[in-house]
């Protein structure tokens, strides 16, 4: 079996290093019975629900009626795509645990439904988990064993290094790693796929986790430089100047960019920090959304805790409320932080956004790069060549600042003019009608 | 009163490193076996005391945890930005783990922050055979000392699992920052030997200043 610890330059091992190797070895092995074990029932997954999967606090808790109501629309599958709104109204009011798995793979069917969309993902026999798994491993193997035993450290259906839950969360990391070998693993998508874990088998699970990275486009963020997420950071920022300008202009002043903070909770989609509860919640309106949802729950964690936030103060304390006390508050505000996100429209400015960030970073780009140089004299050319450049940019963004700003006036001059206009037209309709 | 000062310390180092364990146990006494991987970074505080004779200070320790996951380090120019300590840890019994060290020490030394203090911290001794543990070093000790010197950089080891060497470690970042010179940190040499158990006389003897 290979180990781990094959990379040291062999020596004689002694007896406790033996003994470890063994028990490793060992352990190694039952975990790869299991995976056949699974493989054989596959289609037909024999999931006991009492090895605690769904071990989380369900907020609201579920109704009878929310029971009926789910059986109901998911009943009318057949008859082709239901409504959008139908479907916004219905993950609004809330989505039983024991039916979450079976309603998230639904809202997938009915996302390729609803506008006759394929999946980015070629959906072929070749790109489902067994297919996947029966090929050679990985070079990410170190790194997803590595993280086995670290997602959800204290949940009870991921405790053990040879139970169910460990096993599928590597079959389901392994098996994309080998689909996307530009993704590979990355540091947070383990997260992701342990959420979907606990509420399907693996089968589903790993269609689910090829919807939200290819068809939602959450690989991106992903991939080696890391572009999309800077991206993401961008968008937040900007997204919280429009929205809630007083926090904007707090963090600001306290230097807190969004990737101080808001870092995990793209890449993890909340769930490294917030309570399970909350973060399913998330995930129904992302399989609804996309990415706008992660957005859309992030701005209103801003708004719904501005106070807290504008009353840190410093530095360290404002991130402290950020990072600590925002997750272990987030539970009892969770119908108002969900009812304003679903009703938050931002994709135009999203897009508009990106293009600002692209524009931006050209800008920077083309200041002429500073070569590393011995000389002493030749590098204060250099910065004096790039401040000039600088201060050019600097003169010329002032220019435009001061051209937007007369635009502005006249437009606003122009709605003075309009609204005295209007006064005057419904005082002569006024007139009008008086005499009629 | 106490003066009380503000300092920015960072925490880099492979996946795996121990990284996050060395602040969970500093700031909250706690060891687990599995912790989760950070995502981003982790932010965390404490408050050291210095007391010398009549003099007093108070640091603030203001920690940043990264992400040990090579992809995120496009990131990490944003968490170390400012650091005026940088601890730099690495798995005794890993010798990948301690090769990861030079690209950091590259990475602060070369790009940026010339004024960030560094300290190459080797964790996990409880699993080291020489402790009781099962494993082996992956690197001398003299081979780090000796690497440590060069990049005039501070050498200690720690154990997250049985406390040990952590806040000595803390208590060097924060005496270091607030120039507590009376009291010498303790040299290369010694900061090896201030982490083997029941060597209480050099513990005593650093708890002159803090």
């Amino acid at each position: 079996l290979p180990s781990d610890s094959d990379t040291r330059p062999r020596k004689p091992r002694d007896r406790e290093e033996l003994r470890l190797l063994w028990r490793k070895a060992i352990q190694q092995q039952i975990a790869i019975i299991r995976i056949q074990k699974k493989n054989k029932y596959n289609g037909h997954p024999c999931d006991d629900d009492d090895d605690g999967k769904l071990d989380y606090e369900e907020i609201p808790i579920c109704t009878q009626e929310m029971y009926q109501m789910w059986n109901d629309i998911m009943a009318k599958e057949s008859e082709g795509p239901l409504p959008y709104h139908t479907l916004v109204a219905a993950v609004k009011a809330g989505i039983p645990k024991t039916l979450r798995g079976e309603i998230w793979n639904f809202l997938r069917r009915q996302y390729y439904a609803r506008d006759k969309r394929q999946s980015t993902c070629e959906n072929s026999e070749e790109n489902s988990l067994t297919k996947l798994l029966e090929k050679e491993t990985t070079n990410h193997h170190h790194a997803i064993a590595l993280d086995l035993g670290r997602t959800f450290p204290t949940h009870k259906y991921f405790l053990s290094q040879v139970g169910n839950g460990q096993v599928a969360l590597r079959n389901v990391l392994k098996a994309y790693a080998l689909l996307d070998s530009e993704v590979g693993y990355c540091q947070g998508l383990s997260f992701v796929a342990a959420i979907l874990i606990m509420h399907m088998d693996e089968n589903d699970a790993f269609e689910c986790f090829k919807y939200i990275l290819y068809d939602l486009h959450l690989r991106d963020q992903y991939k080696p430089d890391m572009a999309a997420l800077h991206i993401q950071m961008y968008n937040l920022s900007r997204l919280i100047y429009d929205y809630q300008r007083d926090v904007y202009q707090n963090l600001d002043q306290n230097e807190i960019g969004p990737s101080l903070y808001a870092a995990p909770w793209f890449l993890t989609l909340f769930a490294s920090q917030f309570p399970l509860g909350f973060v399913v919640r998330v995930l129904d309106l992302l399989f609804l959304d996309g990415i706008e949802a992660i957005y859309k729950i992030s701005l209103m964690l801003i708004k719904h805790f501005a106070k807290p936030i504008l009353a840190a103060g410093s530095f360290e304390s404002t991130i402290d409320v950020l990072k600590q006390h925002l997750p272990s508050m987030v539970q009892d505000h969770l119908d108002a932080i969900l009812e304003g996100a679903a009703s938050l429209e931002i994709s135009n400015q999203l897009k508009s956004f990106e293009i600002e960030y692209h524009v931006l970073h050209e800008e920077m780009l083309s200041a002429p790069e500073l070569i590393p140089s011995d000389s002493a004299d030749s590098r204060i050319s250099q910065l004096e060549s790039l401040n000039q450049h600088l201060k050019r940019q600097n003169i010329e963004l002032v220019d435009k600042l001061a051209n937007a700003r007369s635009k502005i006036n006249k437009f606003d001059e122009t709605i003075e003019l309009m609204k005295v206009n209007e006064v005057k037209l419904i005082s002569r309709i006024q007139e009008l009608q008086e005499e009629r | 009163m106490d003066e009380v000062h503000t300092t920015k310390v960072v925490l880099l180092g492979r996946t795996g490193s121990g990284k996050t364990s060395l602040i969970v146990r500093y700031i909250s006494s706690v060891f687990s076996e599995n912790v989760k991987p950070t995502i981003g970074a982790a932010f965390s505080k404490k408050t050291v005391q210095l007391i010398h004779g009549e003099e007093r200070k108070q640091v603030v320790l203001a920690i940043w945890d990264t992400a040990g996951d090579e992809r995120y380090e496009s990131m990490a120019p944003l968490y170390y930005r400012n650091s005026s300590a940088a601890i730099i840890c690495f798995d005794l019994a890993d010798r990948q783990s301690y090769n990861k060290v030079d690209f950091w020490v590259k990475e602060l030394v070369e790009k940026v922050e010339q004024n960030c203090k560094l300290y190459i911290c080797g964790t996990k001794t409880d699993l080291l055979a020489e402790y009781g543990g099962p494993l082996k070093r992956a690197v001398g000790p003299t081979e780090v000392m000796a690497y440590a010197k060069k990049l005039n950089a501070k050498f200690v080891e720690t154990s997250s699992k049985s406390n040990y060497g952590i806040d000595d470690l803390f208590k060097l970042v924060a005496a270091d920052f607030a120039g507590f010179t009376l009291c010498e940190a303790p040299p290369i040499e010694d900061s090896l030997r201030l982490q083997e158990p029941n060597q209480t006389d050099v513990n005593e003897k650093s708890s002159c200043c803090f």
